[in-house]
């Protein structure tokens, strides 16, 4: 390996440090058995190949996957749970495989002559798609593998390779080209121009017509090959979930909504899934009942009755609705489970004013 | 803007084209509506779309002032905040919207609690995070509603040091906002 390669493979190392420190990764042990298992699969196209591959899941909802030219991989909670199956994860994988084995971020970097204004030109192209802070966190190189991509020829030389390895590795192709549909979707969701997965060049429409063509091309007589849905679904559940509540937290409900139907369907309803759905129906009374929410804090209590959350949010509903005694019993269980609790200041508010209200 | 607080500091304190004034006491944001005694000896950037004053650095300490619309999406969120939500629950979209924020690392929450801001019911928010270069880092944010808007007053600083000697600064010029 050239000096430069060396260089670019251990300020690789350190971005990738920072962001284990940075806790934005998914802490699901088995789930990352199961991703290893396809990388595994897909490696095992290329024997002879030099470059051991790991794949870790980062927390977030968009729709990304990226890989360092040192074969780590990540890929997002929002893709995991987007996709069906293992067939569209293998296309996503093998693509991401591709940059690596083909070296792409080595040969992109040696194209360019001025590395500093290249850089920063990557940085602000990173903000001004709204991935800027995340950006920052992954440094030069991420921000190229992720957020930017490469250009037109190495990203649609890594479409034909993928393709060819999740075809080789038994996976049905048919599911290459349905991952597109997605990112279309994703596309008229955020109103951005391009999705980062993929790259910016060129457009989606295009790729996914590429994909139809290498499709066309390889058709095997009408042989399906693997799909791996149920495995896929049960592996990716604790993501699903754990991306839920994410696209809830920014307002993105009906993804959260999908994202809960999708972890019920596979490990049914708990108090977690409650909970949530009982913030989506208050968080959209135009969508919901207040009284369905009601129902779905006390469904949640019925599975885990120390879930402390539900406990306050039925207390402040209570409250609006000036049922002072049903809130004040409510409010007063969720400082008994969370005495300490960081809101506990309006907690107490709610109970001197329900108490003053009670003497007149 | 609540939410990328971090890369606004980022940017100002990287581009050499933003002006910086020295604090002069009393400042009035035509703009916005408001008027604050901001702390004297510090700088002051220039802007018309928010109020940041610092004084050894952006990244170091800051006090940002900005106001939000009522009902529009807040930056890196599908979600806005509605004339019918309580207090607490401004304060829960508004926790969110600053954790949303991917350069806000590793953030704890401790404190939410109801407060007054330029003499209007409304929150303070006290919480810890890491910034991206890994620096701990604490931030308390005043915010209430005024007419459809919502007002936010944030000081930031580098946990050690900084963050203890500027807060009383910070609780000064909280006293002094006042919305127009």
């Amino acid at each position: 390996m050239e000096e430069d390669e060396q260089r670019i493979w251990r300020r690789c190392e350190e971005e990738q440090q920072r962001l284990e420190r940075s806790g934005v990764l998914l802490e699901d042990p088995q789930l990352e058995v199961y991703l290893q298992e396809v990388v595994c699969r897909l490696a095992s196209c290329d024997p002879g190949g030099l470059v051991t591959f790991e794949v870790h899941v980062i927390r977030n909802p968009y729709l990304n996957a990226f890989a360092y030219p040192n074969g780590v991989l990540y890929v997002h909670t929002g893709f995991l749970s987007t996709i069906d199956n293992e067939g569209q994860l293998a296309t996503i994988l093998a693509h991401e495989m591709a940059h690596v084995t083909q070296r792409h971020a080595v040969r992109q970097f040696r194209d360019v002559k001025n590395k500093a204004a290249f850089f920063a030109t990557l940085q602000v192209a990173a903000g001004s798609v709204g991935f800027g802070d995340l950006a920052g966190l992954m440094g030069q190189f991420g921000v190229m593998a992720a957020v930017t991509g490469y250009s037109r020829e190495l990203e649609a030389e890594a479409d034909v390779l993928g393709y060819e390895r999740m075809v080789d590795a038994g996976y049905d192709p048919r599911e290459a080209v349905e991952v597109f549909t997605f990112l279309e979707e994703e596309l008229k969701a955020e109103e951005r121009k391009e999705p980062f997965f993929f790259g910016t060049h060129p457009r989606v429409q295009e790729r996914r017509e590429n994909f139809v063509s290498l499709y066309r091309r390889s058709e095997t007589g009408g042989s399906r090959g693997h799909v791996g849905g149920d495995q896929y679904r049960l592996a990716v559940r604790g993501a699903t979930l754990d991306n839920a509540f994410l696209n809830l937290a920014i307002g993105r409900f009906d993804l959260a909504e999908r994202d809960l139907d999708k972890y019920i369907r596979i490990a049914g309803e708990d108090g977690r899934t409650c909970f949530a759905r009982g913030e989506l129906c208050r968080q959209r009374p135009e969508r919901c009942d207040v009284e369905e929410a009601l129902s779905q804090y006390k469904k949640c209590l019925t599975y885990d009755p120390s879930y402390a959350d539900a406990y306050k949010k039925l207390g402040w509903i209570y409250q609006q609705r000036g049922e002072d005694e049903i809130a004040g019993r409510f409010l007063a269980d969720y400082l008994k489970i969370l005495p300490d609790a960081p809101d506990k200041a309006f907690v107490q508010q709610a109970l001197e004013e329900i108490e003053k209200r009670g003497g007149q | 803007m609540i939410l990328r607080l971090s890369a606004l500091v980022l940017l100002l304190a990287s581009c050499a084209v933003i002006p910086w004034q020295e604090v002069e006491g009393e400042y009035r944001s035509k703009q916005d509506e408001y008027v604050v005694v901001l702390p004297q000896g510090w700088m002051r950037a220039n802007r018309q779309d928010f109020t940041l004053v610092t004084r050894d650095g952006a990244l170091l300490q800051n006090i940002l002032i900005i106001r939000h619309k009522i009902g529009e999406p807040l930056p890196l969120s599908k979600k806005a905040l509605s004339e019918q939500m309580t207090i607490q629950e401004v304060a829960d979209v508004l926790f969110e919207s600053f954790q949303a924020d991917q350069n806000v690392l590793d953030c704890e929450l401790l404190e939410k609690r109801p407060s007054d801001l330029g003499g209007i019911a409304g929150l303070r928010i006290d919480f810890t995070f890491k910034n991206r270069d890994e620096l701990p880092m604490r931030s308390v944010a005043y915010g209430c509603i005024s007419e459809s808007w919502l007002y936010v007053m944030r000081y930031t600083a580098a946990s050690r040091y900084y963050f203890e000697r500027d807060l009383p600064v910070f609780e000064k010029a909280v006293a002094t906002f006042r919305v127009l």
